[in-house]
């Protein structure tokens, strides 16, 4: 049976092209700021007020986004302030966090099918009204960060540097983490706590076995998270299995390919030299551009 | 002319962690002139670059660049370019040489704006000049050291800045390269009459380059020609064994 017949699947696979571009995008900057670590704090953290939510009745979705963005600027507060390093600080807040969220869930018996669905994910279940949110603080995400973009790349390659030459580092670093906390948290639907993270990393480190250009690496990134999301839900759908695990194993599987096929492990490998072919093509012609102006100038 | 002051230091104290690291350090660099700080590991050198970017601030004492606190100059009036002490930037980053070049240019444009097409331009000239024409769409991490500090430079360059500061900019360079990276400093000091204020804890290449040398280890122990300070340290038991890296020939030492 065709899966485009089903409402619900349409739904779905609307949700996964959002989710793959948004968590790609994402990713892009996670990857290159090194947050890797950061993600899957965020994302776990995410589980206490998800928890607090069901027991208070609150829209869970939402407490969770407002517990992962809290936790998230605490471990950019702790590590920049209290001259803790980054990765011990996520790892005290992330287990914390989970850890209540896992009391929380104790204290909550009976509404465990509910926290399960979040842990996991239920691409299944999304919603018009799921879309809608998605897809409007989806693009809040990608606007922040593209207006944002040069900031932004200029802070992942050197702080210090990017201080120096006026970039607002502070307010970049946390518009970095909240990004990743709302991320993280309309994720959920589809892949789920657990998985997002993966989500988070896995197609910019795939995109970046690939190429040496930032914008090649940005447009294999979303390409790679599309063809996650959209491959996973196929698998999901046919082989009748978990779509946020088949999304992820399949994110996992093209970063492997990906590796395989990374110019700088096979330098004579024919793909490479074609992806190396294209990337000086597209500096050439942006060459000539830059050119133009100028030759019109002198004549 | 070498009048107006282009940083100052008055009696400037700075404590990190309970620690003092610099203590009752006073100078004035002015416009036009090419300062040596020297001193051993762990000597006060980069935090003293610090309090110049507006990085740290003194416990005690006042800090002066152009004339203002470093911190409180808008991006637009603080007219320096920076070459950190080798930079842990990932070898994979995904940004070119030109790429690296171009985000020098962020003080002007600011966050939102991109580098325009003279602005491109200008890049082109700075990179021809200092030999990076042949390297510019190549990725910052495959270059070579001493490739990779002239992109660094050429960045620090291109937004005309008033004040160079360089943080032991030849660490790793062979010789040759050191010389080479230096006289190009020097081209581009003429070029875009620069102030340059350049740490590093070889006296050798230093001496041969600055004409006046800072010597500090936490407190400041001379600031004077190249050919002062080494009498100074030659004859001071105290800096002997501080400053053994300073015992090598002094090629080409102009004092």
């Amino acid at each position: 049976m065709n899966m485009l017949a089903y409402d619900f699947m349409q739904r779905a696979i609307i949700a996964g092209i959002l989710v793959g571009i948004i968590c790609s995008f994402v990713a892009f900057f996670v990857v290159l700021k090194r947050l890797s670590f950061a993600g899957v704090g965020i994302s776990h953290s995410a589980l206490g007020g998800v928890a607090l939510g069901v027991l208070l009745g609150f829209n869970p979705i939402l407490a969770g986004g407002i517990f992962a963005t809290v936790i998230a600027w605490l471990i950019g507060f702790v590590s920049r302030r209290g001259e803790i390093e980054e990765d011990v600080t996520i790892g005290i807040f992330f287990s914390a966090a989970m850890a209540f969220g896992i009391t929380v869930m104790g204290m909550t018996s009976g509404y465990y099918a509910d926290l399960f669905s979040f842990l996991f994910g239920n691409i299944l279940a999304v919603s018009n009204q799921d879309l809608l949110i998605l897809a409007s603080v989806g693009g809040i995400v990608l606007v922040s960060l593209g207006l944002c973009f040069k900031g932004l790349l200029f802070l992942c390659f050197d702080e210090e540097l990017a201080q120096v030459n006026g970039v607002p580092v502070k307010l970049l670093y946390y518009l970095l983490l909240t990004c990743i906390a709302i991320t993280v948290v309309i994720a959920v639907k589809v892949v789920g706590i657990i998985l997002a993270s993966a989500l988070l990393v896995i197609p910019a480190a795939t995109a970046q076995e690939l190429t040496g250009n930032f914008k090649w690496m940005l447009a294999l990134s979303i390409m790679a998270g599309l063809i996650s999301s959209l491959g996973g839900l196929c698998l999901s759908y046919y082989y009748d299995l978990p779509s946020g695990s088949t999304i992820v194993l399949t994110a996992g599987l093209l970063f492997l390919l990906a590796f395989a096929l990374s110019p700088r492990r096979m330098h004579l490998h024919i793909f490479s030299r074609l992806l190396r072919r294209q990337e000086s093509k597209s500096h050439g012609t942006q060459e000539n551009r830059d050119k133009l102006p100028e030759k019109v100038a002198i004549h | 002319m070498k009048t107006n002051p282009v940083v100052e230091f008055e009696h400037v104290y700075v404590f990190l962690q309970g620690r003092c690291v610099l203590e009752d350090i006073t100078f004035t660099v002015n416009e036009g002139d090419f300062i040596g700080v020297i001193g051993p590991n762990g000597a006060g050198k980069t935090t003293l670059l610090r309090l110049i970017l507006g990085l740290l601030q003194p416990a005690r004492g006042q800090v002066k660049l152009f004339g203002a606190n470093p911190a409180a100059l808008k991006r637009l009036n603080r007219k320096v370019g920076y070459l950190p002490q080798k930079s842990g930037f990932d070898r994979r980053f995904p940004l070119s040489v030109k790429d690296v070049v171009l985000l020098g240019f962020f003080g002007e444009t600011g966050l939102f704006k991109s580098p325009g097409q003279p602005e491109k331009k200008w890049s082109e000239e700075v990179m021809q000049r200092l030999g990076l024409a042949g390297h510019q769409d190549r990725p910052i991490g495959e270059v070579s050291g001493g490739q990779q500090q002239l992109a660094f430079l050429a960045s620090a360059l291109v937004s005309k800045p008033k004040l160079l500061i360089l943080d032991e900019p030849t660490n790793g360079l062979d010789p040759a390269a050191q010389n080479r990276f230096y006289n190009l400093v020097r081209e581009m000091q003429e070029f875009l009459s620069l102030t340059v204020i350049t740490v590093s804890h070889d006296l050798a290449t230093i001496s041969a380059n600055a004409d006046n040398i800072i010597c500090i280890n936490r407190t400041m122990h001379i600031h004077g020609s190249p050919a002062e300070v080494f009498k100074h340290l030659s004859e001071s038991h105290i800096y002997r064994c501080e400053f053994d890296l300073l015992s090598g020939p002094l090629n080409g030492w102009r004092g």
